[in-house]
């Protein structure tokens, strides 16, 4: 007894759901059939009111299900006009390129016809400008460091190579000695920059990717040596204890670096009147100092 | 049967010529359906049951669809239209499942 008398007010607060559950099928159909058979009999109209209705309920719910269903085509349809658009535009990026290319191409000719031709022989840049700039391309021996991502599988974060990790190496080798380097054929001047940008590396905000290649020309085995007893090979190896991340150094006889394009100064110049060069500016703002 | 029958000619006619819904009872669409198939379910369960009357038949389908709107609109009227609507999906959809699961045993006897 006390058992029932413990279940009844769960059962009170269940009424919602026992019902629920226990008679989906609507009352309406047990109490039309127990009314008297008598009462059933049908007159044409009540047919002919019950078949409109029925025709408009059918005719309702198929508007509801096609208008439901409707919307998915549109959606499709801006997806494809997108993803076409992006293609067209991705075409007409690349024409940009090559033009640009071809423009730097005729800058250079043309700032050649003037640095070395009959018309300028004021400024005349030595090969070692060139070279520290990058503005030509150069062949020498050389070593070549080959990064490649970890485990990516298990870390894909982590173990991808870093721009922190190129930007040591680097560092390491114009420490060495190295007189022009490059990343997968990315030739690096003075106004390059390696980032991170989310998990991508750029260089000079061109996406590179792993394997990172890194060429340098200078003397195979001070360039060696030098990366050998230095940290970034500790921590080179640190990588590859932790994350399997691996490098390879090879040494070259032959290598040739592509030519980095020299932006052209937009704003700054050379000061008029050599002699200001390194003098103090007659205005000195006040408290600047 | 003569409903179900006339149900099949209007579906019929809608396909045929797809009338548009007004955009102000858009909203109230996606209850509506699942009420109508709350009501179906119901009928064919009738049927089954041998219980089928078509007057209930009808006058359950119209009223399931016009309260699961009213109820949604409601809702939206007063802020709460997403809850309200999922509460009526989810009491529809437990009838939904209740009968199909009546009409398994009739059909399968399982």
């Amino acid at each position: 007894m006390a058992d029932k008398d413990d279940r009844t007010p769960a059962r009170n607060s269940m009424t919602l759901l026992t019902e629920v559950m226990n008679h989906p099928l609507d009352q309406g159909y047990v109490e039309a059939k127990s009314r008297p058979h008598g009462h059933r009999k049908q007159r044409p109209t009540a047919i002919a009111l019950r078949m409109i209705v029925a025709i408009f309920v059918g005719l309702c719910i198929t508007a509801a299900v096609l208008e439901l269903r409707s919307p998915r085509p549109a959606v499709t349809q801006a997806r494809t006009l997108l993803g076409d658009e992006i293609i067209a535009k991705r075409d007409l990026v690349e024409a940009l390129e090559d033009q640009n290319d071809y423009l730097r191409y005729e800058i250079e000719q043309a700032s050649n016809r003037l640095l070395y031709g009959d018309e300028g022989q004021a400024i005349k840049p030595t090969s070692a400008d060139t070279l520290a700039v990058g503005s030509e391309s150069v062949s020498g021996p050389g070593i070549v460091i080959t990064l490649n991502d970890g485990n990516v599988e298990r870390d894909p974060d982590a173990a991808r190579v870093q721009d922190t990790d190129l930007q040591l190496v680097i560092n390491e080798l114009w420490d060495a000695g190295a007189e022009a380097i490059a990343i997968n054929g990315h030739r690096l001047g003075p106004r390059s920059a390696i980032r991170g940008a989310g998990g991508a590396v750029l260089v000079d905000l061109t996406a590179v990717v792993s394997p990172f290649e890194i060429s340098a020309i200078g003397s195979t085995n001070t360039l060696q040596v030098a990366l050998a007893r230095s940290q970034t090979a500790d921590h080179l190896s640190r990588l590859n204890a932790t994350y399997g991340i691996t490098f390879k150094v090879v040494g070259e006889t032959s290598l040739t670096l592509a030519s980095e394009p020299v932006a052209n100064l937009q704003v700054a110049g050379v000061p008029v009147g050599e002699s200001s060069v390194g003098s103090v500016p007659e205005e000195m703002p006040q408290g600047v100092r | 049967m003569l409903p179900i029958l006339g149900l099949i000619v209007g579906v019929v006619l809608g396909l045929a010529f797809e009338p548009s819904v007004p955009v102000a009872l858009q909203p109230y669409l996606p209850i509506a359906v699942v009420a109508a198939l709350d009501a179906l379910f119901g009928g064919f369960r009738a049927v089954l049951d041998g219980l089928f009357d078509d007057k209930v038949f009808l006058v359950s389908f119209l009223s399931n669809v016009t309260i699961a709107a009213l109820i949604v609109f409601l809702g939206d009227q007063l802020g709460v239209g997403t809850q309200l609507s999922t509460g009526v999906v989810v009491v529809l959809g437990i009838r939904i499942f209740s009968n199909a699961a009546a009409i398994r045993r009739h059909l399968f006897k399982a």
